[in-house]
């Protein structure tokens, strides 16, 4: 490796700033990131590993203290500076003297649904032969997006003995998270200076997929209405085909396929259609452009475009609608590269969808340029589309103009909580609410 | 994000370690609303049950419902600065402490033990230290009347409500670290809790002990290390400012950077005689190094002149001791601009005076203070002698403060009346010499205080040890001798004024003229005297400057200086015509001054004579350069004819000898036409090009 990438590796580690005390704004996948953040963070969460919060709140107060002390040399705050001294004496020693020093394994879930509840197991194993005390695991939130509803905590740990520790977690957002290495703290006795023991590597990655309510009925225009078990009807293999009509001819239909009667008539190309060209095939395009004000980039996180949350949900719902049938989805999202994911006839794959979906970041640009590439490469097999927008201006609309001039019927879902008239006929304008708290179950 | 601990319990940690401290600053600072907002906050803090979410705006309201409250508490009962030592100037303790206070009672709020004990436990320790850094001296409760009922011993006062304050902040934490768990303490857990708890006493009592075994070395190495810089600018060091007035503290060592203005002229005094010595400001007590004024100063507001103009008073013959008529004799001093101070340097024998001010108090022990003094208009004293060495006469009889001496030197003190044997003269006067003599023959006038070490008192130090050291240390001695041998006194300080001005118009105080002495009641005579215990040939026969070139110059740039003074204080007071005068004479007295010397005048008179020849040369070049510019004019308008004409291509620019060569290149030219052009070109180069004559 040369040296130029090793200094890019450690800068980039630098920016990401610490593993236990994390800043939105240091989030990868920036454009910029700030140093100075990265070093704030960095100082914080040095000082947040050996003091606790209360610790953190008097340490200024004291140096304040100790620095007024020595110039008002007749200040009566001078008769603190050895209570000070005598507390922090203490409080250092006792720690030492019991400081943990465990073996820890730490059992923790690859995958939570946001919104469910979790549990993270420790088992602990005390190598000394003295106690440990006011033990803690994992006393840091492993992202904002979470909430510790019960925390693994232990009082005492004999010399020699093990345990098992539980901690209860709500994991509010999606996200894809980087767990920190497994940690266990003693606090022992005031509570001011915490002495550590970490794990082995263990740092993992938790992935939260979006929360999603399933869906019962999606309707598919063009005449096609699925049943409610999601099942597409699908010609079998040797029987003739029954024809249906006639459409516009696509790139990439078959040369054989031309009617050329109609044709002439119609005056461009036209193709027949047969039964087994119904919809085998949905694209399912996610917009994920939202606008946020250049200010406040810097502290909006996740929890802040519920928009956006609600299209990923409403993704990862159809996206489990359609896998549950016999056509195969086409999902097209950007977040910040293009992913485009294929899943359905039971595939099995939809795990990998909510992956993906779970790391979607919103994209501060229209996306449907990107996307367009990707989506127009090969729609000839596309019968359907469900596109979900969560904004409606001229680029958009171009968008889907375009995608109904290929041929493919369109089933268009606004997000939207502002009251701003009435969408355009076939759209259907849906609040975020709704698909969050589980309203919404047909389309 | 953690959820809500339970519901008050952080209400009542907070309250268990903000409430102590808060009743502590209360006390101290006389601030009761502080104690009782706190209250207040706390309990509103515990009003919902579960509290408040911890958000953005949240937090935001917080501390804006702190400040709101500390602002208006503040206006509404402002801080006595005077309760506090010299670091309250900067950290003001009646904004941050309150403010620390407000906020940690309404921390509790949001349910968050750790935020509640962090913030309230940050607040208590500001509080106590910056809250309650005061003068214990001077803590007598106004407003906390009910402190009064109680002998109230501030020091333990401090140290309870600290000690309640911290085991608060202990409890507090030891609960937010292990209150979490279901599993209770076990036994050998509480005991080595308590054991730790008593190894910090331990610890703190054996601290203590050294502390004070080795405080002496300790503190003197914090002198050392604070003397590089810190005590220089709290002895008011400011660079090239003088202060007067500022309470002498004897304590640390003479500002090292001082010499280096000591010719710096801070005042200059028109008169017929030198106005001698200039009292500013007096002091009675002394104690542990520092002489105070008494915190009530007796004084009377005597407003007895018409007002002139609307917005200012115009005060003319003020201040009166006898009468109200001028004196024979009067001086008018002008102040420097580096001169700091509301307190008028005045003679002490002054018995009328002539300023301008909005408002002017007299003390009783004569020294004059003055808001909106208008200090380019200058101001005059009167005397009825010209002698510059007089004491103010008042008060008679004078006051017990001018006797009280301080305990712990009363010995020291008594055994120098002892050895002078002062009480065995017949009478004061006697005294005052036997005393003067004292100081004249056993001890030296130096500039290198290097101040007490610690533990000692000053004075003692340089009466007993030292026996070298600047005026204040000897006007102290000879004070406090004096007041052992039953003799009132009082410590003056200000300037000397004696030096004369080489244009013999005025007189000159500098940096190095400030002074301390001693105004001693003689009871014999029943009158006030001026003591100087100082070497006699520093201050008032001062060393006249070095005749030479630099020093001369000196003295005519100061004398432009009065000039200009007296010019605006002319005008400030009014008198219009006496302004003119000034200003016609000033700058007669300038010319003379410069071209009546035998160098000066001969310079300048040739410098004058060749900045003429200068300008005269520019004047010239100047008109030659209009001609040169007509005759391009011309030229150009020729170019742009022939170009008219289409004998030249458009766009260029020709010089006039490649037109020359042009021209005679062009058949198609008449020749008398061509003649003509080229004569014209030819004349053109010759003005245009000749030479300037110089």
């Amino acid at each position: 490796m040369s040296l130029e990438s090793v200094i890019q590796k450690k800068l980039c580690r630098f920016l990401d700033g610490p593993e236990t005390f994390r800043l939105a704004a240091l989030r990868r996948g920036r454009r910029y990131r700030s140093s100075t953040l990265a070093l704030l963070a960095w100082t914080i969460g040095m000082f947040r590993l050996f003091l606790s919060p209360v610790a953190l709140a008097l340490l200024p107060v004291v140096i304040l203290a100790v620095g007024y002390a020595s110039i008002a040399m007749d200040a009566p705050m001078r008769a603190m500076l050895p209570v000070f001294l005598a507390v922090g004496v203490v409080e250092l020693v006792s720690g030492f003297l019991f400081r943990p020093i465990l073996e820890i394994q730490r059992r923790l879930p690859e995958r939570v649904r946001a919104g469910s509840t979790f549990h993270v197991v420790y088992q602990i194993h005390n190598r000394r032969r003295r106690p440990a005390w006011d033990l803690r695991a994992d006393p840091y939130p492993f992202a904002a997006g979470f909430q510790l509803e019960e925390p693994a905590a232990l009082t005492e740990l004999p010399g020699g003995a093990a345990a098992v520790l539980e901690s209860r977690i709500t994991a509010a957002g999606r996200g894809r998270y980087r767990v920190y290495r497994s940690r266990v703290e003693s606090v022992f006795p005031f509570h001011l200076i915490k002495w550590a023991c970490r794990g082995p590597r263990d740092a993992a990655e938790l992935i939260v997929y979006p929360a999603f309510h399933p869906l019962t009925s999606v309707e598919l225009p063009v005449g096609m209405r699925t049943r409610s078990t999601g099942v597409l009807n699908y010609s079998k293999v040797g029987e003739s085909p029954e024809l249906l009509g006639v459409r516009d001819y696509r790139d990439g239909d078959d040369m054989r396929r031309i009617d050329w009667p109609g044709s002439a008539r119609m005056g461009n190309f036209v193709v027949k259609e047969f039964e087994e060209d119904q919809i085998r095939r949905v694209a399912l395009i996610t917009d994920t452009a939202v606008s946020r004000p250049g200010f406040w980039s810097l502290r909006r996180t996740r929890r802040h475009f519920p928009e956006l949350e609600a299209a990923l949900s409403l993704t990862a719902a159809l996206a489990e609608y359609f896998s549950r049938g016999e056509a195969v989805v086409d999902i097209f999202a950007v977040g910040p590269e293009v992913y485009h994911l294929e899943t359905g006839r039971h595939t099995g794959s939809f795990d990998s969808v909510c992956d993906i979906l779970s790391g979607i970041e919103p994209s501060d640009h229209p996306v449907f340029e990107k996307l367009a590439p990707e989506v127009f490469r090969d729609l000839s097999d596309t019968g359907g589309a469900v596109v979900i927008l969560l904004a409606d201006d001229p680029e958009r609309r171009s968008f889907l103009k375009r995608l109904q001039r290929s041929g493919v019927s369109l089933r268009v879902a606004l997000i939207t909580d502002r009251g701003a008239g009435e969408p355009p006929t076939g759209w259907t304008a849906v609040s975020p609410a709704s698909i969050l708290n589980g309203q919404l179950r047909e389309l | 994000m953690q959820t809500p601990d339970h519901p008050r319990e952080s209400v009542l940690l907070s309250a268990l370690i903000l409430l102590p401290a808060a009743f502590c600053f209360a006390a101290m600072a006389d601030l009761p609303h502080a104690l009782v907002i706190t209250l207040v906050l706390l309990g509103f803090s515990g009003l919902r049950r579960q509290g408040w979410p911890l958000s953005d705006r949240g937090l935001i309201y917080t501390v804006v419902t702190a400040a709101v409250l500390t602002t208006f508490s503040n206006y509404l009962v402002p801080l006595k600065m005077e309760r506090f030592n010299f670091m309250a100037l900067f950290s003001r303790p009646g904004l941050t402490v309150p403010f620390l206070l407000y906020l940690g009672a309404l921390a509790p709020g949001f349910r968050r033990r750790s935020l509640a004990v962090g913030v309230a436990g940050a607040a208590a320790l500001f509080a106590f230290t910056i809250g309650c850094d005061v003068r214990f001296e001077r803590l007598q409760p106004e407003r906390m009347q009910f402190l009064l009922f109680f002998p109230v011993n501030f020091k333990l006062l401090y140290a309870l409500t600290a000690t309640l304050s911290g085991t608060g902040i202990l409890f507090g934490s030891r609960l937010c670290g292990a209150g979490r768990t279901r599993q209770p303490a076990g036994r050998v857990h509480i005991v080595l809790l308590l054991a730790a708890f008593i190894g910090i006493l331990l610890l703190t009592i054996a601290e203590f002990r050294l502390y004070h075994r080795y405080e002496d070395t300790l503190r003197n190495w914090e002198n050392r290390l604070l003397r590089l810089g810190v005590r220089r600018f709290y002895r008011g060091g400011q660079p090239g400012i003088l202060r007067f007035g500022s309470t002498p503290n004897l304590n640390i060592g003479f500002p090292p950077h001082a010499s280096r203005f000591e010719r710096q002229v801070v005042l200059r005094a028109v008169g017929t005689a030198p106005p001698g010595y200039l009292r500013t400001a007096t002091f009675g007590s002394y104690h542990g190094g520092r002489w105070i004024q008494p915190p009530e100063l007796d004084r009377q507001d005597t407003m007895e002149a018409a007002a002139n103009a609307p917005g200012t008073f115009f005060a003319d013959q003020l201040y009166k001791v006898s009468r109200l008529e001028p004196a024979e004799n009067a001086w008018t001093f002008y102040l420097d601009s580096r001169v700091r101070s509301e307190k008028l340097p005045i003679p002490g024998h002054t018995v009328s005076l002539r300023f301008i001010a909005e408002q002017a108090a007299i003390a009783e022990d004569g020294s004059i203070e003055l808001t909106g003094l208008a200090r380019e208009g200058g101001y005059t004293a009167y005397a009825d002698t010209p002698s510059g060495i007089e004491a103010y006469p008042l008060p008679d009889p004078p006051p017990e403060e001018y006797s009280r001496l301080p305990e712990n030197l009363v010995p020291e003190l008594e055994k120098n009346v002892r050895q002078l044997d002062l009480k065995n003269l017949p009478d004061d006067s006697s005294r005052f010499a036997r005393v003067l003599a004292f100081f004249r023959d056993n001890f030296e006038y130096a500039l290198d205080w290097p101040g007490t070490p610690h533990g000692d008192d000053p004075v003692q130090y340089f009466l007993t040890t030292r026996r070298r050291a600047h005026c204040e240390l000897f006007a102290s001695g000879l004070a406090l001798l004096l007041r052992a041998a039953g003799i009132p006194t009082r410590y003056v300080t200000g300037l000397v004024c004696f030096e004369r001005h080489p244009s013999n118009r005025y007189y000159l105080a500098r940096v190095a003229n400030s002074h301390a002495w001693v105004e001693a009641f003689d009871r014999d005579r029943k009158t006030w005297v001026l003591l100087d215990a100082t070497p006699a040939s520093v201050n008032v026969s001062p060393p006249l400057p070095d005749d030479n070139w630099r020093n001369a110059l000196d003295s005519q740039i100061d004398s432009l200086a009065l000039f200009w003074a007296e010019l605006i204080a002319n005008l400030r007071s009014g008198r219009v015509a006496n302004a003119i005068m000034i200003l016609l004479i000033g700058t007669g007295r300038l010319f003379g001054a410069i071209f009546l010397t035998p160098v000066g005048g001969i310079l300048l008179a040739a410098a004058l004579v060749f900045g003429i020849h200068l300008e005269l040369r520019r004047l010239r070049r100047r008109r030659a350069d209009a001609d040169r510019r007509k005759v391009q004019a011309e030229f150009l308008r020729l170019c742009r004819r022939l170009r008219h004409e289409k004998l030249l291509a458009r766009g260029t620019e020709p010089t006039a000898a490649e037109l020359i060569r042009q021209i005679e290149e062009m058949p198609e030219l008449p020749p008398e036409r061509r003649r003509k052009l080229l004569e014209f070109l030819y004349d053109y180069l010759v003005r245009r090009y000749r030479p300037r004559r110089s």
